[in-house]
């Protein structure tokens, strides 16, 4: 006798089988599960509420049956993954450019990576985590960064001369990488949402909010340098309206949002421009909608129509 | 059955191939002034390969009939181009010659089926129609993925395939003997009437025929009174290098003489090789550098937009290359860069309700889930 719990998880595991869903991420792969489930619910109730699946359930309660086995898979490899990325791919010798007196990295790492496990939980966070997990896990920023170092214009003036990053690229990177891991944070104080939620609305938030979810995190977080707190979190604010909002906190929300949807592998349909150059240019248009830094768009923009991205 | 079919297809395909390729070997085989034995072997292959399209024509035509779609087939899928490049070729061309090679007709004793043939060389302009066979291949081609692509260079092919040919074809029948004829053509035709009278005088006054035969070197064989006075090479040699149509025959009083239409059937053969390399070449150039264009000018930008508009989640631009800008539909694409994925960027952001790459049907049988 299969269990029940066992059946929604042979059935989304029939799900995540599927080729098109092959080069997304967990979470992307998720969303576009919850995303599947919300469109064809109704259409699905006769068959999953039949004697052979779920008999005397309810649409809701299969739903909730379903979203569960969902978020178990995915937690079972989202999690290793983000040991790995906060363990492993981030390096926080940049703590100590911002004024960090001793450097535990250790503590630091656990710090991060249980303040992650316990929020991911959060249905709302996670679908937060999306963009930021796929750029980390894709290297985005580096992809760009490297070339704008290279050709010191706005973003090197941003990060250098405004924010005064006095620190390797490398170092920046591992800056943009921590403040994109603590930028969905900023519904830390919302109730968890709906477990079924699609995309979050990432609708621009007010500074007076920004600064108590700043407060809040400052008392989880005790390890974290506040300068890296205030720009995971003020990657959420408009730039329009915040014009001395961190480079690093532009950088973290322009590749975050590019990250929800990315895919490295993607073909590229011969007559379509490259898959960055199109999400720059788009996102350039849709600067003020997005709340996004038009210059520093426009930069990365350049890069990838040089580099053919 | 499925299999079958695909099967037919490709033999088909393959058929199409070789024939294009045979119609210029034929034409060579008559350029060079081959063996009778390979142009024999040439004439038969030829007669297989119209027997063969001609049942393909009658089988697809039945199937149309059968489906109801006789026009659609006809008209619209080249039922037509089926229809023209085999059964007159059958009939008129392949079909008689193979009947007449087999029915025995040698070269001594076949003076009296010469004027049948001279019927059938009349309607040798029905050779022009293989070429049209060349449009066949594009039934099978899947080159490129758009349909529309493909409607518009097999309708740009044909258009230029079929005026060529039909250019050759009716220009070969008004400029023929029974209508439009050249006053060089009238000459070089009462020429032959004229050597055979001469001939004829000669032998009646005992005169020798030297001065005429050096002169005239097309002079095969001279009969007088059923009895041969000269004969330019052996029987052996007539048998191994001379068929139907290599020859002519004109006879005055009791005087027969034979001529070598080897050299004129030769400088008749150049120009269907090089209709031929024409048309491929055509084809081919088209292929090769047209559809490159009107790809990256027509049908990828519209697949690009069209993508965009039914995929939620696909969101390119369409790429608009500098100096095409002014094209209507790269202004068409500037609108959609610029407006519609703007504002479905902006509609993706505020709309939860997103849309799955998934599709219900991907699910496929649930049952097998529960062993």
């Amino acid at each position: 006798m299969i269990s029940e719990q066992e059946k929604a998880k042979q059935f989304i595991l029939k799900l995540l089988a599927n080729p098109t869903l092959s080069d997304l991420s967990e979470l992307q792969k998720e969303e576009q599960i919850l995303q599947f489930l919300h469109i064809n619910g109704n259409k699905l109730y006769p068959t999953l509420s039949s004697p052979a699946f779920f008999p005397g359930r309810n649409l809701m309660d299969i739903s909730n049956i379903l979203y569960t086995a969902l978020f178990d898979i995915t937690d079972s490899l989202l999690v290793p993954e983000l040991r790995t990325i906060i363990y492993e791919k981030i390096n926080y010798s940049f703590f100590a450019f911002l004024g960090a007196k001793s450097l535990n990295e250790e503590g630091i790492r656990f710090q991060i990576f249980k303040f992650l496990e316990k929020n991911i939980k959060k249905p709302i966070i996670r679908r937060n985590l999306t963009g930021p997990h796929r750029a980390i896990s894709t290297a985005l920023p580096v992809k760009y960064l490297v070339p704008a170092f290279e050709r010191r214009k706005y973003v090197l003036f941003e990060l250098t001369k405004v924010q005064r990053l006095r620190m390797a690229q490398s170092e920046i990177q591992n800056f943009i990488y921590l403040s994109m891991l603590l930028r969905p944070a900023i519904h830390l104080m919302e109730p968890p949402g709906k477990m079924g939620a699609n995309k979050s609305n990432s609708g621009m938030v007010q500074t007076h909010y920004v600064q108590k979810v700043i407060e809040e995190l400052k008392k989880e977080l005790t390890l974290v340098p506040e300068d890296v707190i205030c720009s995971g979190i003020n990657s959420n604010l408009s730039f329009q309206d915040n014009n001395t909002i961190e480079a690093t906190a532009r950088m973290a929300s322009l590749f975050a949002s590019m990250g929800t949807g990315y895919r490295p592998s993607m073909k590229i349909d011969r007559g379509a421009v490259s898959a960055d150059s199109s999400w720059f240019n788009i996102a350039r248009k849709n600067y003020r909608f997005n709340g996004f830094d038009k210059d520093m768009l426009s930069e990365l923009y350049n890069i990838s129509v040089e580099n053919g991205w | 059955m499925k299999a079958f079919k695909k099967f037919l297809e490709n033999l088909v395909m393959i058929a199409i191939t070789l024939v294009i390729v045979f119609t210029f070997v034929e034409d060579l085989a008559t350029y060079l002034m081959w063996d009778w034995n390979i142009r024999k072997v040439l004439l038969f292959t030829g007669f297989g390969f119209d027997l063969f399209f001609t049942l393909e024509f009658i089988f697809r035509y039945t199937a149309s009939i059968a489906k109801g779609d006789t026009v659609e087939y006809l008209v619209h899928k080249r039922g037509w181009v089926d229809f023209v490049a085999s059964v007159p070729l059958l009939l008129f061309n392949s079909g008689p010659t193979v009947f007449f090679l087999l029915s025995g007709a040698a070269f001594a004793g076949g003076a009296g089926v010469l004027n049948i043939l001279k019927v059938v060389k009349a309607v040798r302009v029905a050779r022009i129609l293989r070429m049209l066979r060349v449009l066949k291949i594009f039934r099978s081609i899947k080159s490129v993925d758009s349909v529309m692509t493909q409607r518009h260079m097999t309708r740009i092919i044909s258009t230029v395939v079929v005026s060529v040919i039909a250019v050759m074809f009716f220009g070969s029948l008004l400029f023929s003997e029974a209508l439009i004829a050249s006053p060089a053509m009238k000459v070089k035709n009462s020429v032959r009437g004229k050597v055979v009278e001469q001939i004829d005088s000669s032998l009646k006054e005992g005169e020798s025929l030297s001065r005429i035969l050096n002169t005239r070197t097309d002079i095969l064989l001279v009969k007088n009174n059923g009895k041969s006075v000269f004969s330019r090479f052996t029987d052996s040699q007539y048998e191994r290098d001379f068929g139907p149509g290599d020859y002519q025959y004109e006879y005055r009083n009791k005087t027969e003489v034979f001529f070598d239409l080897r050299y004129q059937n030769a400088e008749e053969a150049l120009p269907g090789m090089l209709l031929l390399l024409t048309i491929v070449f055509t084809v081919v150039v088209l292929m090769l550098f047209y559809s490159p264009h009107f790809a990256m000018t027509i049908s990828d930008p519209v697949f690009v937009m069209l993508k965009g508009m039914k995929e939620k989640n696909y969101n390119l631009e369409v790429d608009i290359p500098g100096r095409y800008k002014k094209d209507d539909i790269f202004r068409l694409s500037a609108e959609y860069n610029d407006k519609f994925l703007t504002l479905k960027a902006r509609e993706n952001e505020e709309n939860s309700e997103g849309e799955s790459v998934l599709k219900l049907e991907d699910l496929g049988d649930l049952s097998s889930l529960l062993g």
